[in-house]
């Protein structure tokens, strides 16, 4: 990977009280790669994602966005700047069908003053989402349907579909695949390699390496809130990465 | 990897179509139809039923607890609950007959004033919800004494009387041979219906009672649009106490004891969950009018009244039981 | 009850404390170490007076007896205070219970459930604060406290004779708009009413329904009586709302005066009604003289010792050809400058 990283953290600090969750941790995510950022628990990956995301505003370092420094007050900051995140628990409204739920927040409206009042154009958003699922090669039975009625793994889609339809840069992956069975599993990641070739750049959260070797195309192990190694994915082993979470291998000069 | 489920025939997808429309609408087929059972039923059983006569009647019997059902609906979609409906429809009824008889205000300046009463009530329990974070049994609760308080601190605990025959208007009046309540619900209803499926306020109601979480990561102005929801909710109950002060041409301190199991009852039976996200003005009206033909028929079928509270209990039970029974099935075949 | 027991337990070590209160504080005390709790009092009294429910024109003729009386004895405080529906029967055993905690000297109160406050009666004479029921009385009422009520059943009888004689000859179809079903003064009203229906075989009560006290579920059932019974001649309409919603649902069908209306209660708007001829008459209680006597003889209890003794307040037939009469004004439109009262 060459020239200006997308998204790059640099010397991040969180504290919350007086336990320091993040010491000075970093992330480099590069122009369409798919970097898998994992750790033990407790290592800091879900507050670093939060930092990233607009969650949480850091007590220090820096976040640069296409090599400019950003600084997000919320989670609609850091979507307005392309960064798309999907967290564990998904927040997709069940209730609401695939189609709301896509553009929750961004609804198109009506042509003319009946749009002015706030009146939706149903139809465009349906067509929109259709085509877009379509693109991303994610099977459900229709847009309509209310979220409720998705399996697991559908509505870990039209999440992850979600986040790449409006990111412009870089999609954010709390544990995506956690609570999914084998074949569902198979296409969120098919979904991610998806993205991947379309030109974004995605941060994977992952404990399953050999998931995260197959998917990434770079690893970045954390410890004790900060970045303790690198990998190149295809030249790493579950192994490698193991010791690098244990702190019995590292790559980073840790001064 | 195909983006089309091509191994799925046409009959299949007719049938998954279906499902997914019924499910989404499942408790107000159901209520319709127990609806039109009943109504079919009371025509065959009273010669009296299916005159033009009654079923005005019941449409204005039923207008204000309509109305005010609705109020609720939206609250409940929200995954909130008013129960001060009953109190400050009454505030706003009494506080709307005293500028009529007090101040001289014409029966449009004191609907105007009743909607206001209610709307300020309803500011009060959205923030109280939104921004004091208070649960909305709590925050209503609170209202619902504080407004029914203040029903009897302004009237002395004394009924408002001696109205002009105007103020008869919105209760009794009639327009174009309908009476003018049927035609006030229907256009509430309408617009009521209309805001909650079609706007982008609506998707977004709809948004926060089934996640709030995220609505508000998806950047949707959460607490400002909780309290839009209780303003509005407050203008309709505000409008319904007056509309039922009207009727009675007279503003009751004591009105509306109770209205809020009323409402609630109607919306659960159309279809709106407690647990927020779901329910539907359609529905609220079905579940509405259901409890107001049992009523109607009991009277007219000369059923004592304690059977008639029996059988709006067993609707809501049947109708929530059939419901969850309905959703599981379909959900878990999904 | 059981609790009546420890009840006793806990006035007497009240009524201790109270002792030492006000040895160091020099307030007065009631005496309660006679027998039985009998013992005058002087000095100003604190009485509490509660209505079944605040909200009705009823109530506050009521609460202006009592003020009456407690103006015309001199140094007596009347606490008016009511739970804001007849149907809060426990939201009244709490409040009479409260006033007993107060330690007021003495309760005049209306019962909203017979049986439900009995209870509540029996603790106030525990705790030695003396009850004087109004309006509707305890099932079962202690010896010593009296009743000052409308003799509901025989008021009733009368107003099916004051139906039937509006009807004249010939069948007709008549129905009953009843109140509270439950409550002891309904109950005495429908009982009496169709007593006095029975000895009439012309009429025919086609309908039945109850208006919880509220005008617009009044109207309601009217409207919907008024629906399967197209013929329908008569009404008796048993309290104040079951009237007023009564009238307006006749008025509603385009069958004012046509439909004889008889009703129970003054409010301004029956009044109206009578006065226009929607009302053929009204059976009216005497509220004022029940808070009156209520008041009045409490304060000759605790003043005087004289026990008190049960009393009818009373009824009046109002019509439009009395109305303007002398003694229905005072009955109607009572103050403390004429009390419509035996002095």
């Amino acid at each position: 990977m060459s020239g200006e990283p997308v998204l790059q953290a640099r010397g991040i600090v969180k504290r919350f009280g007086h336990v320091e969750a993040l010491s000075g941790a970093d992330l480099t995510v590069h122009h369409g790669e798919v970097v898998a950022l994992i750790g033990d628990n407790g290592a800091g990956k879900s507050t670093l994602i939060k930092v990233l995301s607009g969650v949480h505003p850091p007590d220090g370092g820096e976040i640069r966005l296409g090599g400019r420094a950003v600084a997000f007050a919320s989670p609609v900051d850091a979507r307005r700047a392309g960064v798309e995140t999907v967290y564990q628990d998904l927040a997709v409204a069940d209730d609401l069908s695939v189609a709301a739920n896509l553009y929750l927040g961004r609804e198109i409206r009506r042509r003319g003053p009946l749009g002015r009042i706030g009146l939706l154009d149903k139809r465009a958003m349906r067509r929109g989402a259709a085509e877009a699922l379509e693109q991303l090669g994610v099977r459900i039975p229709r847009v309509t349907t209310p979220i409720s009625m998705l399996s697991g793994g559908q509505r870990q889609s039209v999440a992850v579909a979600r986040a790449v339809i409006w990111a412009t840069d870089v999609v954010i992956l709390d544990e995506p695949t956690a609570a999914l069975g084998v074949v569902q599993t198979r296409r969120v990641l098919e979904l991610v390699q998806r993205v991947r070739d379309a030109g974004m750049s995605v941060v994977l959260v992952s404990h399953n390496m050999p998931q995260v070797l197959e998917v990434a195309d770079r690893v970045e192990v954390m410890r004790l809130g900060r970045r303790t190694a690198r990998f190149t994915a295809a030249e790493a082993t579950v192994d490698d990465l193991v010791a690098a979470m244990t702190g019995a291998l590292t790559t980073e000069s840790l001064d | 990897m195909t983006t089309v489920e091509q191994a799925v025939g046409w009959r299949d997808r007719l049938g998954e179509w279906l499902r997914e429309r019924i499910s989404v609408a499942v408790s107000e087929v159901t209520a319709a139809a127990a609806l039109v059972v009943l109504f079919v039923a009371l025509s065959l059983a009273s010669p009296h039923f299916l005159t033009a006569d009654n079923l005005f009647n019941i449409g204005s019997q039923t207008a204000v607890i309509a109305i005010i059902a609705v109020a609720q609906t939206m609250v409940i979609i929200t995954k909130g609950i008013d129960l001060s409906v009953g109190s400050v429809a009454a505030l706003a009824g009494v506080v709307g007959a005293m500028v009529v008889r007090d101040l001289g205000f014409s029966v449009w300046e004191a609907t105007a004033v009743a909607v206001g009463v209610g709307a300020s009530a309803g500011l009060v329990n959205g923030l109280l919800v939104s921004l004091a974070r208070l649960p909305p049994f709590i925050a209503t609760l609170g209202m619902m004494s504080a407004a029914r308080g203040l029903v009897f601190i302004v009237t002395g605990a004394v009924g408002v009387y001696s109205l002009p025959e105007s103020f008869q208007l919105l209760g009794n009046g009639v327009i174009a041979g309908i009476p003018f309540a049927i035609v006030v619900t229907a256009a509430v209803a309408l617009a009521a219906g209309h805001l909650l499926s079609q706007s982008r306020f609506g998707q977004h109601v709809y948004a926060m009672g089934s996640n709030l979480e995220a609505a508000r990561r998806a950047g949707i102005p959460v607490r400002r649009n909780l309290t839009a929801v209780y303003v509005l909710a407050g203008v309709l109950v505000g409008l319904g106490g007056m509309i039922a002060a009207s009727r009675v041409n007279s503003g009751q301190p004591n009105y509306g004891i109770g209205l809020e199991l009323d409402v609630i009852a109607a919306a659960v039976i159309g279809g709106a969950s407690l647990f927020g996200g779901q329910g539907r003005i359609m529905g609220t009206l079905i579940g509405a009018f259901l409890i107001a033909l049992v009523r109607n028929g009991s009277v007219l079928l000369g059923i004592n009244i304690h059977y008639q509270q029996l059988i709006v209990g067993i609707i809501i039970w049947a109708a929530v039981y059939f419901d969850q029974f309905r959703r599981r099935r379909l959900e878990s075949r999904g | 009850m059981a609790i009546s027991k420890a009840r006793s337990g806990l006035a007497v070590l009240a009524a201790a404390a109270a002792m030492t209160v006000a040895a160091c504080g020099g307030v007065e005390v009631r005496d309660e170490s006679g027998d039985g709790g009998e013992g005058t009092t002087d000095g100003p009294l604190e009485l509490a007076v509660v209505p079944k429910a605040v909200g009705h024109e009823f109530w506050n003729t009521v609460r202006a007896g009592a003020e009456c009386a407690a103006e015309r004895a001199g140094d007596v405080t009347v606490e008016w205070d009511g739970v804001a529906a007849e149907t809060e029967v426990e939201g009244q055993v709490n409040l009479i219970q409260n006033f007993v905690t107060r330690d007021v000297d003495g309760i005049v109160y209306a019962a909203t459930d017979s049986a439900a406050l009995a209870p509540a009666t029996q603790g106030a004479l525990d705790a030695g604060i003396p009850v004087a029921m109004i309006d509707s009385g305890t099932d079962p009422q202690p010896e010593e406290v009296p009743l000052y009520a409308t003799d509901n059943r025989a008021g009733a009888v009368e107003a099916a004779d004051l139906l039937a004689e509006a009807l004249g000859e010939g069948d007709h179809d008549v129905a009953l708009i009843e109140f509270q079903p439950g409550s002891q003064t309904n109950t005495e009203r429908v009982e009496g009413f169709t007593e006095g229906l029975s000895q009439y075989e012309n009429l025919n009560l086609v309908g039945q329904q109850p208006s919880h006290s509220d005008v617009n579920e009044a109207r309601r059932v009217t409207e919907d009586i008024l629906t399967a019974n197209p013929d329908l001649a008569g009404i008796f309409a048993a309290n104040e709302p079951s009237v007023l919603g009564a009238v307006q649902a006749v008025e509603a069908a385009g069958r004012a005066g046509e439909v004889v209306i008889i009703g129970w209660d003054a409010a301004p708007d029956e009044i109206a009604a009578l006065r226009e001829g929607q009302i053929s008459a009204l059976v009216v209680q005497n509220p004022f003289n029940m808070g009156y006597l209520g008041v009045a003889n409490m304060v000759e209890h605790l003043r005087e010792g004289t026990p008190m003794a049960s009393a009818d307040t009373g009824v009046t037939f109002v019509t439009p050809e009395n109305i303007d009469s002398e003694e229905v004004r005072a009955v109607l439109e009572p103050s403390c400058d004429n009390p419509p009262v035996d002095q």
